[in-house]
């Protein structure tokens, strides 16, 4: 397991009023006024979950799409599939007090080569993968900025707005 | 607007390009060797205080550490063994090549560094899944694949506007406004610096792998498949982004199927977390 949740990493970014840096196959879960970043999302999808009135949040950084490739890898580190890590990270929310009924999703990420074969194209299965566990577990997306051929960076603000960068163009806030 | 510059400039910057320490381009050498043995690899590690200091640390380091401290480099290549050992050695002196930062593509924090170790990662484990090309020469040619950028990067930074507008792959976008493109460029400076002519070819042509002369072309479709690999778990997010075009011929060279691609990719973003923390460098 990498972490439980609300670990040190995060009460120390709290105090220090600093984003959560959430690296590859990884996740931090929070009570507000934590904020996330999670940078280089290629393929990768980054899930941002929040329960707005409990104040509860996360941010997961998906590699691939299902644990189904490797079941022992999934056991030491859920957070590298979206099927494991989700269902992880609302296990995680869900101790700080959030409530299923009342989180919602916003997703960036899953983008692909041009003209991409389907056998290269794992941005469009994390895509799918992410939307279809998140239907099974009943957490609704309110927001997604997914696809296409360039990378992002992605923010969670105190606010709940999601905000995605990719340099040279304009940062877009959902 | 910042007036186009034309290819004399980029070329004459690559000209200015301070070459790689020369530990590097032996070990490169003899790396590409497909018969070349442990003591040639020490004598060539041995001949660059540096470069011997780091692998010694890291022999005895507590990732590798059993038994007493060793303060021979013969003793380390028993330690590590010959292929770690090499990839250590190479990837520390290629560390005096990268830079913190580039300017312009958007690496930042040796985000350029640690893709070219993905690079490299992923060209060895098709190396040795696929084909017949010593893992060495598949390991070296990832590693050095987008040399260009350090030139490039300079005369990016200063048409990244007209870049992000214009459509197509981004290296077809680069030859548009510069003349040039970053494989081109790069496959240029590891000739210039004496790499051997099979690793050269594949730098000039990971973009565009059918390209290449025939006898290089497996070699050049490793690294471009190694390249798209990286793209995919980059821990940076670049103004090229995945904006590159997948060689249709990928399947004659390389014959992945099903899920292999997802399973490379596992492996690499793996082997990059051991190799960083190997080396004591962080992984963001």
């Amino acid at each position: 397991m990498r972490r439980s949740s609300e670990s040190p990493r995060e009460q120390r970014s709290q105090r220090r009023g600093a984003p959560v840096v959430v690296g590859s196959s990884d996740c931090g879960v929070a009570r507000l006024p934590a904020t996330f970043i999670t940078h280089g999302l290629g393929s990768c999808i980054g899930l941002c979950l929040y329960d707005a009135e409990a104040g509860v949040r996360g941010l997961l950084h998906i590699l691939l799409p299902s644990s189904r490739i490797d079941t022992a890898k999934a056991v030491k580190s859920p957070f590298t599939f979206a099927d494991t890590g989700i269902r992880r990270m609302l296990a995680d929310m869900e101790r700080l007090g959030a409530r299923r009924g009342h989180i919602v999703a916003k997703m960036a990420g899953g983008a692909a080569m041009m003209g991409c074969p389907t056998i290269f194209d794992v941005g469009r299965r994390n895509v799918a993968s992410v939307r279809q566990t998140l239907r099974e577990l009943g957490v609704r997306v309110v927001a997604a900025e997914v696809g296409g051929s360039i990378s992002r960076t992605m923010t969670l603000d105190a606010n709940n707005t999601m905000i995605v960068r990719t340099p040279g163009r304009s940062e877009v806030r959902r | 607007m910042n007036a186009t510059p034309d290819l004399d400039a980029v070329l004459a910057a690559a000209d200015d390009l301070e070459p790689p320490p020369e530990v590097l381009l032996r070990l490169l050498r003899v790396a590409s060797l497909p018969s070349h043995n442990r003591r040639q690899v020490v004598d060539v590690i041995s001949s660059d205080p540096i470069v011997a200091s780091r692998v010694l640390k890291i022999a005895n380091s507590s990732f590798f550490r059993r038994g007493c401290k060793i303060s021979d480099l013969s003793q380390a290549v028993g330690r590590l063994g010959e292929a770690t050992l090499t990839t250590m050695a190479t990837t520390c002196a290629a560390r005096m090549l990268a830079q913190e930062s580039v300017p312009g593509y958007g690496y930042t924090d040796s985000g350029l560094m640690e893709h070219c170790q993905a690079i490299a990662i992923g060209a060895r484990l098709l190396a040795r899944k696929f084909g017949d090309i010593p893992t060495g020469v598949a390991y070296t040619s990832g590693l050095l694949c987008d040399v260009g950028v350090l030139v490039l990067g300079h005369f990016v930074a200063s048409h990244e506007h007209e870049l992000v507008q214009k459509s197509g792959a981004f290296d077809q976008r680069e030859k548009a406004l510069f003349g040039i493109d970053h494989a081109e460029l790069g496959g240029i400076l590891a000739e210039t610096w004496g790499l051997p002519e099979s690793t050269c070819a594949a730098i000039r042509h990971h973009h565009r792998p059918s390209e290449a002369p025939e006898a290089h072309r497996t070699l050049a479709f490793q690294v471009h498949i190694a390249d798209m690999l990286a793209k995919m778990s980059d821990r940076s997010a670049t103004l090229d982004g995945m904006s590159y075009e997948v060689d249709e011929a990928w399947a004659e060279y390389i014959p992945l199927e099903g899920d292999d691609v997802q399973g490379l990719l596992l492996e690499v973003c793996d082997e990059v977390r051991s190799v960083r923390a190997m080396l004591n460098e962080p992984t963001r």
